[in-house]
């Protein structure tokens, strides 16, 4: 419980000078998260320089093996370099999520200040929606608009971001009815101000920070979800190096070699964990209710 | 003298927090006899609540005794163990709080609640017991004043109103007869009327079970009205203490000075309240020396540099150098910076209007809240009531003209300020500002309007956009209105000063700031389009007395500056006495009594009015026998079903069998000039002069 205050050592001052993530790295599990999800973006930039192979380059012969000097990871069923398959599916990793995330967050933050804003009938037609939308499991939203439209990253991309959609609503309207509550937007309305000023200059930037924390915990789902979507081969056809993809190809050969099925995992875990550490502590940070003391 | 109860030794408590330990309070003594009621005073962060929660033991986990004793009885409660502490709280030791309404546990009733608060005392487990137990409960909330308590104490928190509350909570507090009660701010949140019921209460309460009480409260009028001692804080030491008589009738410390000088009611009809200068500093950057000497008047070269010590001058304890051996040597007296605000020239145009010319005229206003009732129940036939929240009010307020509105919480006079404004729509009548009609034109029209008429919120902080600077928050009314500024940092400048305010403020978030600071940059920004109207929401609420004063100071020279009409909304009489030339007293959503300020003091003509003077804690403790004290019973009730009749007569003590029946209307009295709505205005006599 005894606080000692230490003096502030070169790191600290650094730290300091940055606004937020400056706090994010202060705390153990953020930095730890930090550290992961910034390998990650590493991966996904610097791919073709971080294996000498191709991830679609077959090598029959030396299939299923485990991880050797030549193969840092070892091959999968057809002699891929699992290395090379893993840092590249990365790039279908963050390139679904985020574009999936971004459509949630606009569509999202569109409808919910909408209902929010509007009311009355848009807002109960509009909650009718995302109820009858949210009360699907994603999965099964999945499947049926998949079937219907045929897989594809794109379409994977739009299957998820509408299934998100409703959540992000959700959240912003019941921000906007809060944030409407609010006494310096009455004070804009005695002011003089009109209905759109309020909505985009006091009301928005209050209802941000929260959504932009939940688009930070949600790209690990989306992340995993795609990885299942393509595991159920739904998602990412091969030989496009999803994690999921790899994944489903090593568990067909799991009795063989589990090499694939392990690595893919492993890296969807810690890639997970990295997200969810990083999201949650700048949550932690940003907490709507201290997000004022930002200034200080 | 009976026995010392409590007696507290050189106490020093530590905070840890995050920017090092700070020393919230240092080298504090004081005693509390069998019996007594000792109050503590002083501005927001002075270290009252500090205090308040170091006797129970309650400090914050980052708090900490780190010096001193505290005998209670003979035993220390600082060395006392958590067990030995739970065997004194609830039993010997018993706290009320501030807030009655997160004090009781919402999910319990209220009859649970008083049952475990027993257990420490009669842990007996048969049915006698059981019995004992809920006869007990039942006794106390009798006392402390609930109606029906068989019924009532089968229900939750929720459903009593905050009055109430807070009886039930010094009902569960005294159930165990402690020796030492331990009240913070127990009325601060309530209207003057259910203050004074409550304190009533406390003294009856004493009285009867011979209860030690520690009055904490920012109030010197609560002090005066019920305490037998004071102590007053400042920056975590106590500067003054001693009997209420004594100190009352000759302060000694010139912060305690100074306190009683900014109290309103010292002030009807004054030119100007005093204030102190500057603000109670952060335990961050306490000046070395005496810890007042940059706000006092008196310091001189000595107070800057060496801390003073306690001199007992009788029976008052006074922590000052200018009592002390050394103020002769003590050097020259410093000047300090004068806080003087510019005058604003006075905008000729504007000034040369005449003062009889009406600005604000409403007739007839209603303002009442439907229910919501669900579309289907609609079609079935359901209707909701509604709350007739303004229930037909006239008023009219000339130019420079300074309208008070007061009366309960629940009485509409927020919401009758907010019509006038058309925050929000009157359900019938017409609201004319300046000669035009605005109850039913649109938004759009209404909009350009909406620049000469303006208000300043009731919350300070919360008014100002969080995300916001404050220049930002200045420029909003020109960029909201299109009116170009050619040199924004000049113009945000000059609106600063104008309420007092330095430029460097300008930089600041809502949050960096204080609450009277915030209050005054929401009169700026309120001022900035040069408004003819302006309606202030309570402008003193939540304010220490010294702050508040300067807000009142503020805003009388606006608006003789600036020959505003204004519409000072408040529950506070005070306020308007120093600062109103005319207060309608509302009841109910109507007006009960409009007067010319003195008449209304000196000569109410309403039983309510007459109330309302009498409930005004004032500073004074000699008045404490000699007032006659109106204690309203009960509460104002639901304006969803106001009582026949005269809607005051449940609770007036002069009713008859016509105010059951006839609602008096409002109508003049002393040739036209004075208005009151009541059947029998000659039986009400006590003015506030009649002390």
């Amino acid at each position: 419980m005894q606080y000692v205050a230490r003096p502030a050592n070169r790191y600290q001052q650094f730290l300091n000078r940055i606004p937020v993530l400056g706090d994010v790295l202060r705390r153990p599990l953020g930095a730890l998260g930090f550290v992961i999800v910034l390998a990650f973006i590493v991966m996904v930039i610097f791919a073709p320089l971080l294996t000498p192979y191709s991830y679609e380059e077959q090598d029959i012969p030396s299939m299923l093996q485990g991880p050797s000097q030549a193969h840092w990871l070892g091959t999968d069923h057809l002699g891929r370099d699992l290395w090379a398959r893993i840092v590249f599916g990365a790039r279908i990793a963050l390139g679904v999520a985020v574009p999936a995330v971004g459509i949630a967050l606009v569509g999202g933050v569109s409808l919910g200040l909408l209902a929010g804003y509007l009311g009355g009938l848009v807002d109960d037609v509009a909650l009718v929606i995302f109820d009858s939308l949210q009360a699907f499991p994603a999965v099964i939203l999945a499947l049926a608009i998949l079937a219907l439209l045929g897989s594809s990253l794109r379409n994977v991309i739009i299957v998820i971001g509408l299934a998100w959609t409703p959540g992000y609503a959700r959240i912003t309207r019941a921000q906007v009815l809060s944030a409407r509550q609010e006494p310096y937007v009455e004070v804009e309305r005695s002011l003089g101000a009109n209905q759109t000023r309020i909505l985009f200059r006091h009301i928005l930037p209050n209802v941000v920070a929260p959504l932009l924390i939940l688009a930070a915990m949600d790209l690990p789902v989306v992340i995993t979800f795609e990885a299942g979507l393509s595991f159920l081969g739904l998602g990412v056809r091969p030989p496009t190096p999803s994690w999921g993809v790899i994944l489903s190809d090593g568990f067909n050969f799991i009795r063989h070699s589990p090499w694939p099925i392990t690595w893919a995992g492993l890296t969807l875990i810690i890639v997970t964990l990295g997200f969810t550490l990083f999201g949650e502590t700048l949550r932690d940070v940003l907490d709507p209710r201290l997000s004022g003391s930002r200034g200080a | 003298m009976p026995a010392k109860i409590l007696q507290v030794e050189d106490l020093e408590i530590k905070y840890h927090t995050k920017d090092g330990i700070l020393t919230a309070i240092r080298n504090t003594s004081f005693d509390i006899h069998e019996g007594e009621i000792v109050g503590v005073v002083g501005e927001s962060g002075c270290g009252k609540s500090t205090i308040a929660s170091a006797v129970m033991r309650l400090l914050p986990p980052n708090g900490q005794i780190t010096a001193g004793q505290m005998l209670f009885r003979g035993q220390d409660l600082v060395q006392l163990d958590e067990e030995g502490l739970r065997r004194l709280r609830g039993k010997d030791l018993a706290m009320i709080f501030q807030d009655a309404m997160t004090s009781l546990n919402p999910v319990f009733s209220i009859e649970q609640q008083m049952l475990d608060a027993q257990k420490a005392q009669m842990p007996g487990s048969g049915r006698k017991w059981q019995r004992a137990r809920t006869e007990r409960a039942l006794a106390m909330l009798e006392r402390v004043g609930i109606p029906d308590a068989p019924r009532q104490i089968q229900e939750y928190p929720h459903q009593f109103s905050g009055g109430m509350r807070q009886r039930i909570m010094i009902a569960i507090a005294l159930l165990s007869n402690p020796a030492l009660l331990v009240a913070d701010e127990p009325t601060s949140a309530l209207d003057v009327t259910l203050e004074a019921q409550i304190l009533e209460l406390i003294l009856g309460l004493r009285d009867e079970l011979g209860t030690a009480i520690l009055y904490i409260t920012h109030d010197l009028g609560v002090i005066a009205r019920i305490c037998d001692r004071l102590i007053v804080m400042y920056a975590g030491n106590i500067v003054e203490a001693g009997a209420v008589l004594d100190v009352f009738g000759a302060p000694k410390h010139p912060y305690t000075q100074a306190l009683l000088r900014s109290h309103p009611s010292h002030s009807v009809r004054a030119d100007r309240l005093r204030t102190i200068r500057g603000r109670v500093p952060s335990l961050r950057d306490l000046p070395a020396g005496c810890k007042f000497a940059p706000r006092c008047d008196m310091a001189r070269e000595l107070c800057h540099t060496a801390e003073p010590d306690y001199l007992p001058s009788g029976d008052q304890h006074v922590l000052c150098h200018a009592y002390g051996p050394a103020w002769e040597a003590a050097g020259p007296t410093v000047a300090l910076p004068s806080e003087t605000r510019k005058p604003l020239a006075v905008k000729a145009a504007k000034a040369a209007l005449a003062s009889d010319e009406v600005v604000i005229k409403t007739e007839q206003v209603r303002t009442h809240f439907r229910d919501h009732v669900a579309f289907l129940s609609q079609i079935l036939g359901q209707r909701g009531g509604a709350v007739r929240a303004v229930d037909g009010v006239d008023i009219e307020i000339c130019r420079g003209e300074t309208l008070g509105l007061v009366g309960e919480s629940g009485s509409g006079k927020t919401t009758l300020g907010r019509t006038i404004l058309r925050l929000l729509d009157p359900t019938a009548g017409t609201v004319i500002i300046d000669g035009q009609d605005i109850t039913h034109i649109p938004q759009t029209k209404l909009r350009p309007l909406r620049a000469r008429m303006q208000m300043i919120f009731q919350d300070p902080c919360s008014s100002l956009s969080p995300r916001m600077k404050m220049s930002a928050i200045l420029l909003e009314p020109f960029r909201i209105h299109g009116v170009p500024v050619d040199d924004p940092k000049r113009k945000v400048d000059e609106l600063l000063a104008t309420v007092g305010l330095s430029s460097e403020q300008a930089e600041k978030y809502a949050h960096q700031l204080s609450g009277g600071q915030a209050r005054r940059v929401g009169i700026a920004r309120a001022l900035a389009l040069n408004p003819d109207i302006l309606v202030a929401d309570e402008p003193t609420a939540g304010l220490d007395v010294s702050v508040a004063a300067g807000i009142l100071n503020l805003l009388k020279d606006l608006r003789e500056e600036l020959n505003l009409a204004y519409v000072i909304i408040t529950h506070n009489l005070n306020v308007l006495g120093f600062i109103a030339d005319r207060v309608a007293v509302m009841y109910l959503g109507k007006i009960v009594e409009l007067a010319e300020t003195e008449a209304l003091f000196t000569q109410p003509r309403h039983p309510y009015t007459e109330a309302l003077l009498s409930a005004i804690p004032l500073p004074d403790p000699t008045l404490r026998d000699k007032r006659q004290q109106i204690i309203l019973t009960g509460e104002i009730p639901s304006a969803r079903k106001p009582p026949p009749g005269c809607p005051f007569h449940p609770r007036c003590r002069y009713a008859a069998a016509r105010c059951r029946s006839d609602a008096p209307p409002l109508r003049a009295l002393n040739g036209g000039r004075h208005l009151a709505a009541c059947h029998f205005p000659e039986r009400v006599k006590a003015g506030l002069s009649a002390g």
